[in-house]
């Protein structure tokens, strides 16, 4: 049976519309991922990485320290530990590591009998966090410590951001 | 095929197979990895709650055979919607270890997303 083909079909007509449809869908995509909030969006997911690498080197720190002398109990805002040498012995009992919140800064710092150093920590310069609000580090029970602190993202578009890690004390 | 009649419902059901086929791995691969541009921040929070998780599972004396433990909501995560489990179990090659595995799931079938992360531990404490 043969039809006489005559004009525009009806599965032409579908398919072109199908077809328009896409690239107008794409187009939007595209003007979509240029946008001004996509860009914050992206700026905040960077920002909330960093902060989440410099913790997760902190939470690995103190996770590892032999001995986590402050705080005994209770919440504080200081942390104190003796750390790991390279070698597996005890650094001198007077030689001390911590991290303080203090003025909204989380800072790093290496006590001595004779003088408090600050010093880098690993690959983050002190301050290690800038803006952090409510800083605390909460002994929940003989091996476990846990950081709490919010924070407002550069860009604004996050106000009050709580981070909270839980931290295992495997030298215990 | 004569003009104007319609598909058969086994060739429907034929097209929905192949698109599925087609589909199947896309979904697939939406529910092991973050589309950084869609659901970057999320991800993020699941992860540090998984963490979290871990580390708390960690913190507790071994208790074993909670093995098949169920989902439950996640404190502090509520928006998420998201679970998160504990698995212990006995290594399954090395009788001195134990297998400790957390979990967080959110989201719904079939846009369900896991991770999941996996650390063994010296059976000193029974």
């Amino acid at each position: 049976m043969i039809h006489k083909k005559n004009g525009i079909t009806l599965w032409e007509i579908l398919l072109f519309t199908v077809f328009l449809a896409v690239s107008i869908g794409a187009s939007v995509f595209f003007f979509f991922i240029n946008s001004t909030d996509m860009q914050k969006a992206q700026q905040k997911y960077a920002w909330v990485k960093n902060v989440n690498s410099v913790l997760d080197d902190v939470s690995l720190e103190i996770g590892n320290a032999v001995i986590l002398s402050h705080p005994f109990n209770g919440s504080s805002k200081e942390c104190f530990y003796r750390g790991a040498s390279d070698h597996s012995t005890l650094e001198p009992e007077s030689f001390e590591e911590g991290f303080i919140f203090s003025e909204d800064l989380l800072y790093y710092i290496s006590k001595e009998p004779t003088s408090t150093n600050v010093t880098r920590f690993g690959k983050h310069r002190n301050p290690i966090l800038v803006n952090c609000k409510d800083g605390i580090f909460n002994r929940k029970s003989a091996n476990q410590i846990e950081i709490y602190f919010k924070m407002n993202s550069p860009n604004g578009t996050e106000t009050d951001r709580e981070f909270r890690r839980i931290i295992n004390l495997r030298n215990k | 095929m004569e003009a104007g009649t319609s598909r058969s419902l086994f060739e429907k059901l034929l097209y929905l197979g192949i698109a599925t086929f087609f589909l199947w791995p896309f979904i697939q691969l939406y529910s092991v990895k973050a589309i950084p541009i869609f659901d970057s921040d999320t991800h993020l929070r699941a992860s540090v709650a998984l963490e979290n998780l871990m580390e708390e599972a960690l913190c507790r004396p071994y208790e074993f055979s909670i093995a098949d433990s169920k989902f439950v909501p996640i404190k502090g995560y509520e928006d998420l919607n998201l679970m998160g489990k504990i698995d212990i179990s006995p290594h399954p090659t090395y009788d001195s270890n134990v297998l400790i595995k957390a979990q967080v799931m959110w989201g719904s079938f079939p846009l369900q997303k896991n991770l999941s992360l996996e650390y063994i531990g010296a059976r000193t404490k029974s």
